[in-house]
């Protein structure tokens, strides 16, 4: 609804929060301890940060995606980097074909995101075993996998439903 | 390029920098790969800022799962009260007759004690702290808590649920500490499987059940042995239960730990005064520096 012009720009900037936001809260989500928890987190924040790269990535410059990687990071006790590599990558990824995307139907955006995700999985299994010099399960990671990409489809239509009431008046 | 003249100059120069930036950071992500394998102790740093950050929001939301969790507790308690009622008076009667037990015992080994002049062990001092943040991913399992320096935590004591090992503090910042839980993959424990009484190193390797490493000769081990900590090393105290062999499989031996990731809701830090730990992460950054 419109608002005064005193209220305007701080509303927007409010709502231009909206990308940064979902994938800080998706990164404390994860790590809320739960009763019945997975001991495997699903990677939700590369799903938004998948998302975010195609529908805006205006609001979403690579220097913050690469703070957000330090921030998983750091928090997961993951060798830092190595998710903000990963995140990077998926952003540069998605953001570089948005054009490809925009317009596609969702079984496209789907179906490129489990083969990004799938490349970025296995790439981020190899730095860990090439940083830790000790080969890792593999299973653990089939898991996260099948979780992120099955969790994929409720994620997105979640931040399509928040794009469109937060972000979409200016669109 | 479609658009002639300045704007389309500009909007090409914007693409650019934009692609150099990325790129810029792509190696900045690779640069700090490298500085924590190279310095860790600004690669801790940096963590411990991040965590000490996020901790006060971490404890917040965590309260209203726990206080949900509690409330299934309490109406799973309601509905079982007769069955647990009748449970613990067996259990107490056995108790009991341990007490007398234990008490006898306790007068043997002091006198005992006294007849050698055995030097007593110092006096372990816990702080009690809630899990804030359950960091399981498929390269790492840690846990945080909700209290640190501030509290008297330290790196390298030893983290119990109940009477068992959840794992070690490895991280600790004002406000919160990072416990490395039994199956990361970092994860290695000195232990001892009772009854052969075989000495081995308790590896994590990302899954449920960490297995037994560094067996020395051919020690006979069965499904459903004790392991409990060595003091091999100085960094537990020996004796601390930590599972029961679960299986052996092709010469791997899988331990169930006593304790569950899923049900660490509180953990007690428990200081032994050995700072053993602390010790060997002084050693570690020597590791890379040998290899080179």
């Amino acid at each position: 609804m419109p608002q005064s012009s005193l209220w305007g720009p701080l509303d927007a900037w409010l709502r231009h929060l909206l990308p940064v936001g979902s994938i800080v809260f998706l990164i404390i989500l994860l790590a809320i301890p739960l009763p019945m928890g997975v001991d495997v987190a699903p990677m939700l924040p590369m799903v938004a940060v998948y998302y975010w790269a195609i529908y805006r990535p205006d609001l979403l410059p690579s220097w913050v995606v690469f703070l957000l990687g330090v921030l998983f990071d750091a928090l997961y006790g993951t060798p830092l980097g190595v998710n903000t590599l990963i995140f990077l990558l998926v952003y540069g990824v998605a953001a570089s074909q948005r054009r490809f995307f925009i317009g596609k139907s969702f079984l496209v955006s789907w179906w490129a995101f489990c083969l990004l995700a799938a490349a970025v999985s296995l790439l981020s299994w190899l730095i860990i075993v090439a940083i830790n010099r000790h080969i890792l399960p593999f299973w653990p990671l089939v898991i996260q996998y099948i979780l992120t990409v099955g969790l994929f489809p409720l994620l997105v239509w979640t931040l399509a439903q928040l794009q469109v009431r937060i972000l979409k008046e200016e669109d | 390029m479609k658009q002639p003249g300045a704007a389309g100059h500009f909007s090409t120069f914007r693409h650019s920098i934009k692609r150099l930036a990325f790129a810029v950071l792509v190696i900045g992500a690779f640069g700090l790969m490298i500085l924590g394998k190279a310095d860790m102790m600004v690669a801790e740093r940096l963590r411990l800022v991040v965590v000490d950050a996020m901790a006060p929001i971490l404890s917040v939301l965590a309260r209203p799962v726990e206080w949900l969790d509690q409330a299934g507790d309490t109406a799973w308690n309601l509905a079982h009260l007769r069955e647990e009622n009748e449970r613990l008076r067996r259990e107490n009667a056995t108790l009991l007759r341990w007490q007398i037990v234990a008490k006898r015992l306790l007068e043997e080994n002091a006198v005992l004690g006294s007849m050698l002049n055995v030097a007593p062990d110092p006096d372990a001092t816990m702080v009690t702290a809630r899990v804030i943040a359950d960091l399981g991913s498929a390269f790492g399992h840690s846990v945080l808590l909700g209290a640190g320096s501030n509290h008297g935590i330290r790196k390298g004591q030893v983290g119990l649920v109940g009477e068992a090992l959840a794992g070690h503090i490895v991280e600790v910042s004002d406000q919160a500490s990072r416990m490395l839980l039994l199956t990361d993959i970092t994860s290695r424990i000195p232990v001892v499987v009772t009854p052969s009484n075989a000495n081995a190193i308790l590896m994590g390797d990302n899954q449920h059940m960490p297995r037994l490493g560094y067996l020395l000769g051919n020690p006979a081990i069965a499904v459903g042995d004790t392991v409990v900590t060595s003091a091999l090393g100085g960094a537990f105290p020996p004796g601390i239960p930590v599972g029961k062999v679960q299986s052996i499989q092709d010469g791997v031996i899988r331990v169930r730990p006593f304790t569950q990731q899923q049900s660490l809701d509180y953990v007690t830090v428990v200081d032994y005064g050995l700072g053993g730990l602390l010790s060997a992460d002084i050693a570690l950054p020597s590791r890379p520096a040998r290899r080179q």
